[in-house]
C-alpha cells in the first residue's frame, strides 16, 4: 500500500512540475512561434525599438551598479549584526516588492516630483526628476533593489559565523573578511540577488509610465515601446517582446553562469539563499 | 491516494469552468471598452442602466482607444467599443470586426497649465525650455493635438513638438502629469482638464485651430458580443445615454 502511495506521490510531483513548466513557458514559447527570426530582425531595424533597446540596457546598467554597491553592504549589514528594530527595517526594505506598480509610481511622485516631499529642496537646486533619464533609473531601483537586498542578505547569513570568529581571532580586519571572505563566498546568492533584479529592471513598465513618462531615446523603455507598438501593430509588438526575451534571457544566463554555476551542488550559498528566499 | 484524485479534478473543473466564462456569446456581462476621456461619463451610464436593469451587468474598461481597439482585435472579449476617434472606429469597421459606428459625442481640444507654469496662452507653447506632455501619435489625443499645434502654424508646431517631454499612452496620462506640475503644459480635451478644476490654467486652441474630435461607439460583432450587448449599445446612442455626456461639457456628435 505504502509503495502505491510513494509511486502516487511521485507521479504527483511530476505532474506538477510538468504542468508548471508548460504553463509558464507557454506564452514565451507562442511569442517566438508567432514572431520567427524575420520579425525579431524586423524589429530592430526600426528606430525606436533600437532607441528603446539602448534606453532599457542604459538604465538598467545604472541601476544596477547603484543596487550592487549600495545595497550589497546593506545586505551584509542586515545579515551579520543584530539591532533594535531590524525586523522592521528588513520589512520596511522588502516592502516595495509586494507594491502595485501604481503605487510605486504614485510614491515616486509623491517623494521627487514638484509638488511631492523633497520637491523644494530640488527644485531650488534647480533640479526636476520626473520625465528625465535619471527618473526610469530612480523607477528601476526602487522596485528592484528590495529582490537583490533580500537575496543578498540570505547569501551573507547562510556563509558560516564561526569562520567571521575565526577570522577575527586570527587578527583579520572587518573590512578585509568581508572583502576577502564574505563577497566570494556569497557570490552565487548575489548573482542570483542581481539577476532577479536586473530581470525586474527590465521589465519595469507601470512606475516608469507614472514617474518617466515615455519619450523615445530618452524615457521610453522597451516595455513602454512594446506598449505603444501593441495599440497599432501587434506583429512588430511580438518582434520587440521576442526582443526583450532574448535579451532578458541572455543577461540572465550571464550573469549566472559568472555566479559560479546553477546547480545547488557546486553552490551551496545559493540554495541557502533560495531556501531563506523562500520562507 | 483519494486526495490525489480530488485535487486533480478539482484543478480540472476549476480550468475548465475558467474556459466557460470566456465563451463570450451568452449571457454574460456586458464589457464596454470606452476611451479614457469618457470614463466618467461611460461609468455613470452603466452605473444607471444596471440600476434600470439588474438582471444585465455592464463591466466597463478604460484605455487609450487604441489599446483597446488593439484588443478588439485579438479577440479579446470587448462588446462595445467607445473611441475618441471616428476613422479608428470606422476602421475596425472596415476590418469586419464591428458593426457600423455612431457618433455620441464631441470634445475640443484645450491646453492646461498649472498655476506656477511660464505657460499662459498657446503662443507659449514654444517657448524655449517648455515641457509638456502631449499623447503619442496613435492615442486620439495626441494624433488630434498635432493636428491642433500644426493648425496653428507649421513652424510653431516643430518648435513645441521639441518642448514634448513625454507622449502619454492616454488621456489620462496627461492629466496626471499636469496635475503632478511635472510639465508645464499638457494638450488635453476640455473635459478632462475641467476635471482638474481651479488648480490649472486653461487655455482653449482658438475655433480655427481645433481639429473635429468625435466619439463614436460601435458594437463589436467579431467575436459575437454578449446578448444584452444590443440592448446597452442601443440606450448609449439613444437620447438617455447621450444625456450622460452633455451634462459633462462633451459638444453635440
Amino acid at each position: 500500500m505504502s509503495r502505491y502511495r510513494e509511486a502516487a506521490f511521485a507521479t504527483a510531483l511530476v505532474v506538477a512540475l510538468s504542468a508548471t513548466l508548460l504553463f509558464l513557458l507557454l506564452p514565451v514559447v507562442a511569442i517566438f512561434t508567432q514572431a520567427g527570426p524575420g520579425e525579431l530582425i524586423g524589429s530592430l531595424a526600426r528606430p525606436e525599438a533600437r532607441d528603446a533597446l539602448e534606453v532599457s540596457l542604459r538604465s538598467a546598467a545604472i541601476a544596477m551598479a547603484i543596487i550592487l554597491t549600495v545595497g550589497t553592504p546593506a545586505a551584509y549589514l542586515l545579515a551579520t549584526r543584530n539591532f533594535p528594530g531590524r525586523e522592521l527595517v528588513i520589512t520596511a526594505i522588502e516592502l516595495p516588492i509586494v507594491l502595485p506598480p501604481a503605487v510605486a509610481g504614485i510614491g515616486l511622485l509623491a517623494a521627487f516630483g514638484p509638488r511631492g516631499a523633497l520637491g523644494e529642496p530640488l527644485s531650488s537646486l534647480g533640479l526636476s526628476i520626473p520625465l528625465t533619464s535619471t527618473a526610469v533609473v530612480l523607477a528601476m531601483v526602487f522596485v528592484s533593489a528590495p529582490l537583490h537586498v533580500r537575496q543578498a542578505q540570505a547569501a551573507f547569513a547562510a556563509v558560516d559565523p564561526r569562520l567571521r570568529q575565526a577570522s577575527h581571532t586570527l587578527g583579520a580586519t572587518e573590512f578585509r573578511w568581508f572583502t576577502r571572505a564574505a563577497l566570494p563566498l556569497a557570490t552565487p546568492g548575489l548573482g542570483a540577488g542581481a539577476t532577479l533584479a536586473l530581470g525586474r529592471s527590465l521589465g519595469e513598465f507601470g512606475a516608469t509610465l507614472m514617474f518617466a513618462g515615455s519619450l523615445q531615446g530618452v524615457t521610453q523603455t522597451l516595455p513602454l515601446a512594446i506598449f505603444e507598438t501593441f495599440t497599432t501593430d501587434f506583429t512588430a509588438a511580438l518582434g520587440l517582446g521576442a526582443l526583450l526575451v532574448a535579451v532578458s534571457g541572455a543577461l540572465l544566463l550571464t550573469v549566472k553562469l559568472l555566479g559560479g554555476g546553477i546547480g545547488p551542488q557546486r553552490a551551496p550559498g545559493y540554495a541557502a539563499a533560495g531556501v531563506r528566499a523562500a520562507d | 491516494m483519494r486526495w490525489l484524485a480530488g485535487a486533480v479534478l478539482l484543478g480540472l473543473s476549476l480550468v475548465s469552468a475558467g474556459c466557460g466564462a470566456s465563451d463570450g456569446a451568452g449571457r454574460g456581462p456586458v464589457v464596454v471598452g470606452g476611451a479614457a476621456s469618457l470614463a466618467e461619463p461611460l461609468s455613470a451610464f452603466a452605473e444607471e442602466y444596471e440600476l434600470r436593469h439588474p438582471e444585465t451587468d455592464v463591466q466597463v474598461e478604460f484605455a487609450g482607444s487604441d489599446a483597446i481597439a488593439a484588443k478588439i482585435r485579438q479577440g479579446v472579449g470587448i462588446d462595445v467599443f467607445v473611441s475618441a476617434s471616428v476613422e479608428l472606429a470606422e476602421a475596425l469597421h472596415g476590418e469586419g470586426l464591428t458593426a457600423p459606428p455612431v457618433s455620441i459625442a464631441g470634445n475640443t481640444l484645450v491646453v492646461a497649465a498649472p498655476h506656477d507654469s511660464p505657460v499662459e496662452a498657446i503662443d507659449d507653447l514654444d517657448d524655449p525650455g517648455v515641457r509638456l506632455a502631449i499623447g503619442n501619435p496613435h492615442v486620439p489625443v495626441g494624433a488630434y493635438a498635432r493636428i491642433a499645434l500644426s493648425l496653428v502654424g507649421d513652424a510653431f508646431a516643430i518648435r513645441a513638438m521639441e518642448n514634448v517631454r513625454t507622449n502619454e499612452l492616454d488621456a489620462r496620462g496627461i492629466v496626471g502629469k499636469v496635475s503632478q506640475g511635472a510639465v508645464d503644459a499638457g494638450v488635453m480635451y476640455r473635459t478632462d482638464a475641467a476635471g482638474l478644476g481651479s488648480a490649472v490654467l486653461v487655455v482653449p486652441f482658438a475655433p480655427e485651430d481645433q481639429p473635429a474630435i468625435r466619439y463614436a461607439a460601435a458594437l463589436v460583432t467579431d467575436p459575437r458580443p454578449s446578448l444584452d450587448a444590443g440592448e446597452v449599445m442601443d440606450e448609449l446612442t439613444g437620447d438617455s445615454g447621450r444625456r450622460f455626456f452633455g451634462n459633462r461639457g462633451f459638444t453635440a456628435p
